[in-house]
């Protein structure tokens, strides 16, 4: 469960820096305000798994792109979906990939949301802006 | 009964004591004598007196005596009581003490056994007697007399005197009274001189007679030799006792005698006083005892039948006991103790056994015997002798059974056991025991037994009957199922009439022929034969008689002869039809046996032939085979010359209509004779040529199809033939039918198995050829599909490579592209007040590039995929596809104003409907892009149906191209526009080409400039 609706982090896994930063860029287009933690690759993504254990906050929802070094995205959202405590949390596979193989076992794997990076940066804005939305659903006071 | 012996010891008894009471000088001592003398006798049990002037009894105390003292001792001194007492006790017996003048008092005994007591009254009445003489004399002597009164007398001679005419009173007395024969002699010359009554009653000589004559002059002495003994004792003792002697009696009776003599003095005379007492009988009886013994001994031990001498005292006191103790079930107590029975027989005394036992149980001598008793019991034995035991117990002194025992070299014998035992001594039980030997006779009797039995059965259930015939009163003498043999009731009298008229006619003479003959004088004088008997329901039966002569008269002639008489029809019957079988069975099997051997028809047939004819005696025999219409003469006997006529050996059915009819009916037929039977001119001219008289025909058959016909017949004879005979050919003809349809199946089946061999031997060729073929087809086609799996394994790796590469590239190519329009843009953005519009075109120009860029890789992306993808048919509602995909370009075709005209029936088709799709949306994609600005900007969209292909067309009303390039505008990547008047990445046609390239299908492209473009897609029809 979500402990602190108040902190909401962000996590954001995605290894292409320049696609990390325009991102965060992205966001921030759209006032998107919260803290945003990253991961470069798989690994570092489940790493979050022990942080949160830890105390860290949990995040609101994940943005996961698929195509990863190391442990790759599939992997990470399976990881995360069959945790007893952290499957609860929203998943949204932000990736380039529009095979349809990969949207069919990303919602297998319990991905709540599957969008496809546009190339146009204003329309990825707008991506940006529709995640918002869908966060800020989530975001209702208990 | 009583020992005779004993008795007469006892009769002695008393007389001796009788003539020794005088020599008792005192009372008492007197009594208690008499008391001793009572007792000493057997049968007595117990004594007492009671007297007169004794105040107690004397003796036994006997209930009832004290009473009796009592009464005596009141008695009155005067009063004498004559009436005997009689005590109401049983076994009681009361002698009254009496003289003429005086009663004394009574002698009570108990008496034990009564028989004793009876025959020794008398001589116990009689000692009685003297016994009360002598207290007479007593109680005179005592009255007058006391021992010193007898001195005084000795002193006084008055007294004296008197006392001695007082003795000589008593003298006279006893002198007259005694029973025995008293007499005086005077010793000088022997002169008798004073008799007694006795004398004339033992002697048979009068007083008168006797009297003055010497004892030898009456002829006293029967052996005067006696007399000289006497009187040598006499001389040397003064007196004699028991002296036994012979006498004679006056009658010449020669009798037994004893003699007390005694010498006395009479007026100073020695005279001699003799007691002659009769022991005649006595002696008579001992000698006969004696003798009896010795004829006893000599019968015992000569006797044929075996005697055993027992002494069953020991047992009978054992057996007392036992009774003592509380048994008196004696059966039950001996079969829960065995032992007890053996103790029994342990306790039995052998005295005695005969030689004839010892010869029955194969002993030598007695000691052998007895000391092997063991031996000789069987289990039987002891339960013979349980029953013996227990009638001993039961007082039964005879029994009588039949039993066995064994001999001492372990041989069964049977027995009749008698057994007799004698209670009468006291104290002692012997027994006599027979034991005849009745094996023999037993075992006749089992054996008798068990063959009267077996004749019983046999007669009973073998219908045996046994009779016995005498010829001189005409009476047959026989069992009761006798009769029931003729089909008779069983009459009273059955003689030779009856016996001749049941039997049979045809056998009368041939039966009664044999009888006489053996019956005869000198004949055999037995006869046994089978003959034929009529019961009154004219049936038929065989009877089996045996006779013998038993007795003939002196002529020799036969008087009485005996036999047994069995009804044999079954066994008659059976032995003929066994007898007929046998030798049917015997000839067909030898028919068979050629038979089935040969399969060369012409053998077969002249073998059948033959034997045919021989079996009952033929004379003439063929075979003809019929084929169709046609009969073949193949076989007969006689054999068939060389120069017979053809046309007998190969005739027309027609010309035989006796073959013909056996045939046809597939019956046997006869022709009894041929000299008058009705005959077709070919059957004449056979009938000449072969000389045939009776005729059998007997059809050939195999199911019912006519092989041949077999003729039997005589030559010159007329024959009948008997439904027996024709049975057996017809089962023969069944055989022979099937020999010859054998042989020709034979010759039919060689010959096609040459064929067959032949056309085999050709197939395998062939087979052999294509066979290999075949196998290098297969080989061939394996080593294809082989290489056809390599290829398609290969394709496959490589569509996959191209996957990955494909989408590798796709994802990969765009990351920069995002990068460059991202950072573009947000420059544009984010220094928009530094830069200037030189600045912003160069940046547009940045991000156009980059979109375009993703263009192009998305197209490839897509054509390639396209390529990739699988073909997938399936049933296709057309125009429903077809507005779903204008509906995606809806906001175009809205924006652009444009005209969308579907002209397409609701049809299924068959197709792949992703290639249909992809080709649709690019044909739509440009025509809107074509179209647009265009004033009423049309698309249409149709479809026609044609032979083999359905033709889908998008029409717009668009720039139109020139013909010249409907080949290149296919082309990948190839435009016909420069970039900034369409945009596109020429990709659209030859996606569609591709996709109907895909489903084996066409694209054509009809347009000219300015005209707008029509495009067909041929979709062929799937089979």
């Amino acid at each position: 469960m979500l402990t602190d609706r108040n902190i909401n982090p962000i996590l954001l896994v995605e290894d292409n820096p320049l696609d990390l930063d325009l991102t965060v860029r992205a966001f921030a287009t759209k006032n998107l305000t919260n803290p945003i933690q990253t991961a470069r690759d798989g690994e570092e993504a489940l790493k979050y798994i022990e942080k949160w254990d830890n105390g860290e906050p949990i995040p609101v929802v994940i943005l996961l792109d698929l195509n990863m070094p190391k442990i790759n995205g599939l992997e990470v959202l399976k990881e995360i979906k069959n945790h007893p405590e952290y499957k609860t949390i929203p998943v949204v596979i932000l990736t380039t990939s529009s095979e349809s193989a990969d949207i069919k076992t990303a919602y297998q794997l319990g991905a709540n949301s599957y969008i496809v990076k546009p190339v146009d940066f204003e329309k990825f804005v707008e991506v940006a802006g529709h995640i918002d939305l869908y966060w800020r659903i989530l975001n209702k006071p208990v | 009964m009583m020992d005779a012996k004993y008795e007469i010891q006892i009769l002695n008894q008393i007389i001796d004591a009788q003539l020794l009471l005088q020599s008792f000088s005192e009372v008492a001592k007197l009594r208690g004598f008499v008391i001793q003398q009572f007792k000493s006798i057997e049968g007595i049990d117990s004594c007492c007196i009671c007297l007169r002037n004794t105040e107690s009894v004397c003796g036994d105390n006997i209930p009832g005596a004290q009473e009796i003292q009592k009464d005596l001792l009141e008695l009155p001194n005067s009063e004498n009581d004559f009436s005997p007492h009689i005590t109401k006790i049983k076994n009681q017996y009361v002698f009254n003490v009496k003289t003429t003048n005086r009663m004394f008092g009574y002698i009570i005994i108990q008496i034990k056994n009564k028989q004793v007591f009876d025959h020794l009254f008398t001589a116990l009445s009689s000692f009685v007697n003297s016994f009360a003489l002598h207290l007479e004399n007593f109680q005179q002597k005592n009255q007058f007399y006391s021992n010193h009164q007898v001195n005084l007398l000795k002193k006084n001679p008055e007294l004296k005197n008197e006392a001695l005419h007082e003795s000589e009173e008593k003298f006279k007395l006893a002198f007259q009274t005694s029973p025995d024969s008293i007499n005086i002699t005077r010793l000088t010359d022997g002169i008798i001189v004073e008799v007694n009554d006795g004398f004339p009653y033992i002697t048979g000589f009068t007083k008168e007679e006797a009297l003055g004559m010497k004892t030898e002059d009456l002829e006293l002495w029967a052996n005067p030799e006696d007399r000289n003994i006497l009187a040598a004792q006499l001389k040397e003792t003064g007196k004699v006792e028991n002296f036994e002697f012979l006498r004679k009696r006056k009658d010449g009776e020669i009798l037994y005698s004893t003699l007390f003599a005694s010498l006395l003095k009479i007026k100073g005379v020695p005279h001699l006083i003799s007691v002659i007492r009769d022991i005649d009988k006595r002696k008579k009886a001992e000698k006969e005892i004696v003798l009896s013994n010795e004829n006893y001994r000599s019968l015992f031990n000569d006797s044929p039948i075996p005697l055993w001498e027992e002494d069953l005292s020991e047992l009978l006191s054992y057996l007392n006991e036992l009774k003592q103790k509380g048994i008196n079930d004696f059966s039950t107590y001996f079969d829960n103790n065995p032992e007890e029975l053996k103790a029994c027989s342990a306790k039995i005394k052998i005295i005695d056994v005969n030689k004839a036992t010892l010869n029955l149980h194969h002993a030598k001598n007695k000691e052998e015997l007895l000391d092997n008793l063991d031996k000789i019991f069987t289990e039987k034995s002891f339960l013979i002798f349980k029953e013996e035991v227990i009638a001993i117990v039961g007082g039964i002194t005879e029994f009588e059974s039949e039993a066995e025992v064994k001999t001492l070299t372990g041989e069964l014998r049977y027995i009749h056991l008698k057994f007799k035992i004698d209670q009468s001594e006291k104290g002692v039980a012997r027994a006599i025991l027979a034991t005849l030997d009745i094996t023999e006779r037993k075992q006749s009797e089992i054996k008798l037994k068990s063959s009267e039995e077996r004749l019983r059965l046999a007669t009973e259930f073998a219908n045996v009957a046994v009779w016995e015939f005498d010829f001189r009163n005409n009476n047959m003498t026989r069992s009761k199922n006798h009769d029931l043999l003729y089909g008779l009731e069983y009459k009273e009298k059955w003689d030779f009439e009856n016996y001749q008229k049941c039997t049979h006619p045809d056998d009368w003479e041939y039966t009664n022929e044999m009888i006489q003959k053996s019956t005869a004088p000198g004949g055999s004088g037995k006869y046994k034969f089978d003959f034929r008997v009529v019961y009154p329901d004219l049936t038929i039966h065989w009877l089996n008689v045996t006779g013998i002569v038993v007795e003939r008269n002196e002529n020799g002639e036969a008087i009485v002869v005996r036999g047994t008489l069995i009804d044999v029809t079954d066994r008659k019957q059976k032995e003929d039809a066994i007898k007929q079988k046998s030798k049917d069975l015997t000839t067909l099997l030898e028919i068979s046996q050629t038979l089935t051997t040969k399969l060369n028809m012409e053998s077969v047939l002249q073998n059948l032939v033959n034997r045919a004819t021989n079996l009952i005696g033929l004379d003439t025999g063929a075979i003809y085979l019929v084929k169709g219409q046609d009969l073949y003469l193949r076989a007969a006997t006689p054999p068939i010359p060389p120069d017979f006529p053809d046309e007998f050996r190969h005739a027309l059915l027609i010309d035989h209509p006796h073959i013909n009819k056996s045939l046809s009916s597939g019956l046997p037929v006869i022709i009894p004779d041929l000299n008058t039977a009705d005959l077709t001119p070919a059957e004449k001219a056979i009938k000449e040529t072969r000389s045939m008289r009776s005729l059998l025909y007997v059809p050939l058959l195999i199911e019912n199809r006519a092989n041949g016909v077999l003729i039997l017949g005589t030559d010159k004879e007329v024959r009948e033939f008997s439904e027996a005979e024709i049975n057996l050919y017809r089962t023969m003809s069944g055989q022979a039918a099937m020999a010859i349809y054998n042989s020709q199946l034979f010759e039919e089946v060689k010959k096609l198995n040459q064929e067959l061999e032949n056309r085999v031997g050709e197939r395998t060729d062939e087979l052999t050829n294509s066979q290999a073929a075949l196998l290098n087809l297969v080989e061939d086609l394996n080593e294809k599909s082989e290489q056809l799996e390599q290829s398609t394994r290969l394709l496959e790796t490589k569509n996959k490579e191209l996957e990955t590469f494909t989408y590798s590239v796709s994802h990969d190519l765009k990351a920069p592209l995002r990068g460059i329009d991202g950072y573009s843009k947000l420059l544009q953005d984010s220094y928009k007040t530094q830069l200037d519009g030189e600045a912003n075109i160069f940046l547009t120009n940045i991000r156009e590039s980059a979109h375009k860029m993703n263009e192009l890789i998305h197209d490839l992306l897509e054509y390639s995929r396209l390529e990739r993808s699988q073909e997938s048919i399936e049933k296709l509602r057309i125009k429903h596809l077809i507005q779903t995909i204008t509906s995606i370009y809806k906001k175009e075709l809205d924006a652009g104003n444009f005209d969308l005209i579907i002209t397409i029936d609701d049809i299924e088709i068959e197709a792949d409907s992703k290639g249909i799709s992809i080709a649709l949306r690019n044909l739509i994609e440009n025509s809107i892009k074509f179209t647009t600005g265009k004033p009423n900007p049309t698309i249409t969209i149709g479809m026609e149906e044609g032979e083999s292909s359905w033709i889908l067309s998008v029409k717009d009303n668009g720039i139109g191209f020139d013909m010249k390039y409907k080949k290149k505008i296919f082309d990948i990547f190839q435009r016909l526009h420069r970039v900034e008047e369409f945009p596109g990445t020429g990709i659209g046609l030859a996606m569609v080409n591709k996709a109907m390239q895909r489903m084996n299908g066409k694209v054509r492209a009809m347009s000219s400039p300015g005209n707008g473009a029509t495009f067909y897609l041929e979709i062929p029809k799937t089979i």
